[in-house]
């Protein structure tokens, strides 16, 4: 029956790789004229691609589910413990039976290999890596070795506790299925491996929906799984302040949607921690001084009044602005409220970084308003944007004296605002799909940057959506880019911005397509070879499945299935 | 589906929608009085909007769960006795779920609203009245009709519904459910003094959920025809096999799923899931109509039967190694068809079959020196022909098996072989835009054809925020055409092509999104204004939240009183 034989299973038999049956991802062709394209990967395969992998056709067998021990000579380590118990047989084997296979070396353990020295960071929280340190600080050397005729062990050397968490992901991710058996392996392999940025990062927004602590924490898990690393947690905004301050608890108090859809201190320090165990930063964004109307309902004069019927102040004018709109930078109040509100944070946080926004503030309001006009008088401004200069300087400022590094959105620069060089810019603009030339201009003037422009995974289309994820680089979409300035990107962000998204989509929206931008973050630069793309859609695939397996609701990115117990796997993120 | 061509036109439609989209994180939505703006949620109006309400100044009564109940007089059968359990069963826990937002802790008489003049009492009993005894299964010709009061001059204090048909009663007790809203203690649920007089503008309200691009889990198709019950749709179009895969079960043929679905035990529907299905379809009013679609989009049924399909070739000559559509010269593919066709009408209750007929690709016919023999040999050079002759004898065989068996055809067979076919088909509409649609319309009813319409309802083409006024604005009777013409125009449905939904995101991403069409193939042609149905399509999706659906939001920022909740 030659029509039994699809393109991938064809690929397989041809590639000598593996001498038993397949199974873990499917894909099916939209028809018989239009096959799928690129070369499927075997079971087994990681993502995001390693820098550097050698698989062996040896492979070694699970003997049995507790086959997969752990030990380390890093003794009492929270973090790697914690991670130890992740790992369990069920996620790895969910509820199937392991059965040894024989006539093959039997798999025996995995050790963790630690530099002696580094148990402080068992109770510390990871960081951006230093320049200094960054071919370390996320790095492993992984290798699944032949010990005798008949034991298989693997090895993890890491040079930090982040570093074994991202060896174990990629272990986790070597361990394949035979076909529907219970005949589970692991094929003998090397692989050294490293991010290529060492901040790669996914932005939620809990404030146009409230998202609840489950799927907060489901996110965290499916990001650690696909090796992304920083929680950007655009925590409140213009619709709600879900966020409870001990400080000012009337922000959550008449600002969250409901008394319930709110994030006490001790939840935030949960999800902290939870994504700590992960080896997960959580950036916490408090977004001024715009996106900030939610603050009306409970301190109404730190908004500047707008004066939309040109008489009376708090007054809209259609198209233009609203009543009140962007913190009023003449008063003192101003400043010293979120120099206040700033200082809770600070002690909330546990990154270094804090998100303080700043972006799209716009003039109209201002504008209209005679008070704003005695500002500059008295300042002797003749711009606007020496007032948005004016507040955002002074709050960075007082942000830094606080201990803190600010992470801006990069609008104060294309508006013409000097900012310290030390400030750290996303970069989210584009015009039509052309972003480049935003990122070189925050390049040029030498600063540091995130780059998020191609990766709003809130704007949503039909098809293929990830593709384009995928392809965007951003290095090699800057033609002039100079090598000191390759060295200013720290890395990107994908966001979704709730609008339309809430606990009933969000999950699946984001998940597995977020992956193609994790592993244009993590993996070498030399996989964006557009040929490749159609080879990691297999690949993507295959984590796809391999998220379903772990029960995220991964949504598919093509026809096809993902393995007979695909059927039970939960469709939400209920648990 | 629906390869190729739309690809790049949607991509443009996209592009446009997104204007500049690097140019705001999306806020230039909000509007500036009400700064930021939502759609606040409505009190208590139902969706789809009812037909005829009139309404008693702000007169209420206040249902008291678990008080409350339902009481039948004159028929009942076991289909209305469990909608009653159900419905009893969904306002209890709607009541329970308030329960922590209870402020009140008075007792019974300091309740605030007990105070006020427009209270008018509890009402404990909702009478059901059915006039006629029950039909056993939901039809083509099934009256939806109900009138319900509550509170009415003529009945003053109580409620009642009254329906001639069980399917009336359905449909009445699914408005009365979504009548209901809390107290302003959340002590109890009320609701509006109220006539209401409701019927569908359309018989044929349809989902298509597509089980072969992905399999969905017979739990997932069970929630979402809960969800369509929610919403009045009437149909569930089963495009159950295609290319992909094939997972009916079949008694006859049974080597079709062992070997074209994609995986033999788990990802096929059995027998028994298929009766559970036609079952939990019935018991909600219902139908299951299934496609099983021919002779283009059958690749999984290759796998059984190889010869079945046509041999493509090479313009060489050579076997290319690929399949096209069935091979209509091979009488064996009319035999296979007669018997699995016969198993599916005796399967499924429905009188309606969907045969498919879409997109057949000419090309690997043409390619064929079988069939080029057999072109040359008649001097035929037009391809569609073969199709024609192909769909015209699938037609024959259904009235062979089964008279009263009424067929749906996509459109092209009507395109390619118009005057030949049955005046009794039912033509699906699902090619072009409004204007190309509305042109089809007319032709087909034209030739005396009864039409359903999809083209604007594919749900399956996603692009970001609020998308569904596109949907709610389409409209099935929006042609040139004469009022007897319009009449053929039995309703329509909307269309979740399955490339990129399984069990993971189908229930978000089909609703809301089907509610906008549910409305305007239920509600009258002069409900169309977007502004109005965006608030309650707000209190409608809470609802739906609160009832444990999955449903995504519609209309921007928003919470609902019980969010979706994975603690719940």
């Amino acid at each position: 029956m030659p029509l039994k034989l699809e393109p991938i299973q064809l690929a397989f038999l041809v590639c000598s790789f593996f001498i038993v049956d397949f199974s873990d991802a499917y894909l099916a062709p939209i028809a018989a004229r239009l096959p799928l394209k690129g070369t499927p990967s075997p079971p087994g395969t990681p993502w995001p691609e390693p820098m550097s992998a050698n698989f062996s056709i040896s492979i070694a067998t699970i003997g049995n589910r507790d086959s997969i021990t752990f030990t380390s000579n890093l003794n009492n380590c929270s973090i790697l413990n914690s991670a130890f118990n992740r790992y369990s047989p069920d996620l790895i084997f969910r509820d199937l039976p392991v059965e040894s296979a024989s006539g093959y070396p039997v798999f025996a353990g995995i050790e963790i290999i630690l530099p002696s020295g580094i148990e402080n960071q068992c109770g510390e929280y990871p960081r951006l890596a230093l320049e200094e340190e960054r071919d370390t600080y996320e790095k492993y050397e992984l290798r699944v070795e032949q010990d005798s005729d008949s034991t298989v062990t693997a090895k993890i050397q890491a040079w930090t506790v982040w570093g074994a968490l991202r060896g174990l992901e990629t272990f986790s991710q070597l361990i394949w299925q035979n076909g529907t058996s219970n005949n589970f392996f692991i094929n003998i392999s090397q692989i050294v491996d490293s991010p290529r940025y060492p901040h790669r990062g996914f932005m939620i927004d809990t404030a146009r929906h409230y998202v609840d602590i489950p799927v907060i924490e489901t996110i965290l898990e499916a990001m650690s799984y696909t090796k992304l690393n920083v929680l950007h947690w655009h925590i409140v905004d213009d619709q709600s302040f879900p966020f409870v301050s001990k400080t000012f608890p009337e922000l959550s108090a008449k600002g969250a949607y409901l008394p319930e859809l709110t994030y006490e201190p001790e939840e935030v320090q949960d999800i902290i921690n939870y994504a700590r165990d992960r080896g997960i930063r959580v950036i916490l964004e408090f977004d001024t001084p715009g996106h900030t109307h939610v603050y009306r309902k409970s301190f109404p004069q730190l908004l500047t009044p707008c004066y939309g019927d040109g008489v009376n102040p708090g007054t809209p004018s259609p198209d233009k602005h609203a009543a009140y709109e962007i913190l009023d930078p003449t008063k003192e109040f101003t400043y010293s409220f979120m120099k206040q509100l700033f200082t809770e944070i600070k002690n909330v946080t546990k990154d270094e970084f804090i998100h303080l926004g700043m972006d799209e503030v716009y003039y109209s309001c201002w504008q209209s308003s005679p008070e704003i006009t005695a500002f500059m008088e008295q300042n002797n401004y003749t711009e606007y944007s020496q007032v948005q200069e004016h507040y955002t300087l002074r709050h960075l400022d007082m942000v830094k004296s606080l201990g803190a590094k600010p992470l801006i959105w990069h609008d104060p620069l294309e508006f013409g605002v000097n900012l310290d060089k030390d400030i750290v810019l996303q970069v989210w603009k584009k015009n039509g799909s052309d972003w480049a030339p935003y990122l070189q201009h925050a390049l040029d003037e030498g600063y540091q940057v995130i780059l998020s422009s191609p990766w709003y995974l809130n704007y949503i289309a039909y098809g293929e959506t990830w593709r384009e994820y995928y392809e965007s680089d951003p290095v090699l979409s800057l033609p002039n880019i100079t090598e000191d300035q390759e060295k200013l990107i720290l890395g990107g962000e994908a966001c979704v911005w709730a609008e339309y998204a809430d606990p009933t989509n969000l999950v699946q929206r984001v998940f597995p397509y977020i992956g193609a931008i994790a592993e244009r973050l993590w993996s070498p630069i030399s996989t964006l070879d557009k040929n490749r793309t159609d080879d990691a859609m297999h690949r993507l695939d295959q984590h796809r499945c391999r998220l379903l397996w772990r029960g995220i609701p991964a949504q598919p990115i093509f026809n096809g299935y993902c393995f007979p117990q695909e059927k039970s796997i939960r469709r939400s993120s209920k648990k | 589906m629906r390869t190729g061509v739309d690809f790049p036109i949607f991509y443009f439609i996209v592009l446009l929608c997104m204007g500049t989209p690097g140019s705001s994180h999306l806020k230039k939505e909000l509007s500036l009085e009400g700064y930021p703006s939502t759609y606040l949620p409505t009190r208590g109006e139902p969706w789809p909007k009812p037909q005829h309400v009139t309404k008693y100044g702000q007169l209420f009564m206040v249902v008291r769960p678990p008080v409350f109940r339902f009481e039948t007089v004159r028929n009942t059968c076991d289909l209305v006795e469990d909608a009653l359990k159900r419905y009893y069963a969904l306002i209890n826990r709607r009541h329970s779920t308030l329960q922590r937002f209870r402020n009140d802790k008075k007792n019974d008489a300091e309740k605030p609203w007990k105070g006020t003049p427009n209270y008018v009492g509890y009402l404990d009993v909702l009478k059901i009245d059915l006039m006629t005894p029950c039909e056993a299964y939901p039809n083509e010709n099934m009256d939806e009709s109900y009138e319900l009061k509550i509170d009415t001059p003529d009945l003053v204090g109580q409620g009642l519904l009254v329906a001639s048909s069980n399917w009336g009663i359905l449909r009445g007790l699914e408005t009365f459910s979504q009548l209901l809203y809390p107290t302003s203690d959340y002590a109890a649920l009320q609701l509006n003094s109220t006539l209401l007089l409701d019927y569908p503008r359309f018989s044929y309200r349809s989902v298509l959920l597509d089980t072969s691009r992905h399999y969905l889990s017979k739990q997932v198709i069970l929630e979402n025809l809960d969800l369509m019950a929610m919403n009045k749709y009437n149909v569930f179009h089963w495009h159950i096999v295609d290319d992909q895969s094939f997972p009916y079960q079949s008694r006859v043929f049974p080597e079709l799923s062992e070997k074209g679905a994609y995986h033999q035990y788990t990802h096929i529907y059995t027998q028994e899931d298929i009766a559970d299905i036609i079952e939990f379809a019935r018991r909600r009013g219902i139908r299951v109509i299934p496609e099983f679609d021919t002779p283009g989009h059958t690749r999984s049924w290759g796998y059984a039967w190889p010869d079945f399909l046509t041999e493509c070739f090479t313009s060489r000559g050579q076997p290319d190694g690929t399949f096209g559509p069935i091979n209509p010269l091979r009488e064996d593919a009319y035999k296979k068809m007669a018997q699995l066709l016969e198993e599916v009408i005796n399967v499924f209750p429905d009188s309606y079959l969907h045969l498919g007929g879409d997109e057949v690709d000419f090309d690997c016919w043409k390619s064929n020196p079988e069939i080029q023999n057999y072109m040359q040999s008649r001097n035929l050079t037009d391809y569609s022909i073969l199709e024609s002759a192909f769909m015209l004898e699938m037609m024959n065989i259904v009235k062979g098996l089964s008279p009263n068996t009424t067929y749906v055809i996509w459109q092209e067979v009507f395109d390619h072989g118009a005057r030949a076919i049955n005046k009794d088909a039912v033509i699906s509409v699902w090619m072009g835009n409004q204007t190309e649609a509305g042109k089809e319309l007319d032709r087909v009813t034209a030739l005396g054809h009864r039409a359903i319409l999809s083209s604007c309802w594919y749900l399956d083409y996603i692009s970001t925020g609020r998308d569904w006024p596109k949907y709610y604005l389409c409209d099935p009777q929006n042609f040139n055409g004469t009022s007897a013409q319009k009449r053929l125009v039995i309703g329509g449905g909307a269309a979740l092509w399955g490339e990129y939904v399984d069990s993971t995101n189908v229930t978000p991403r089909l609703w809301p999104r089907a509610s906008a069409t549910a409305e305007r193939l239920w509600s009258s042609q002069t409900v169309n204004n977007t502004e109005e149905a965006s608030h309650r399509l707000e209190e409608h999706r809470c609802r739906l939240v609160q009832r444990g659906f999955n449903v995504q939001p519609p209309n921007g920022p928003s919470h609902c009183l019980v969010d979706w909740n994975t603690r719940n």
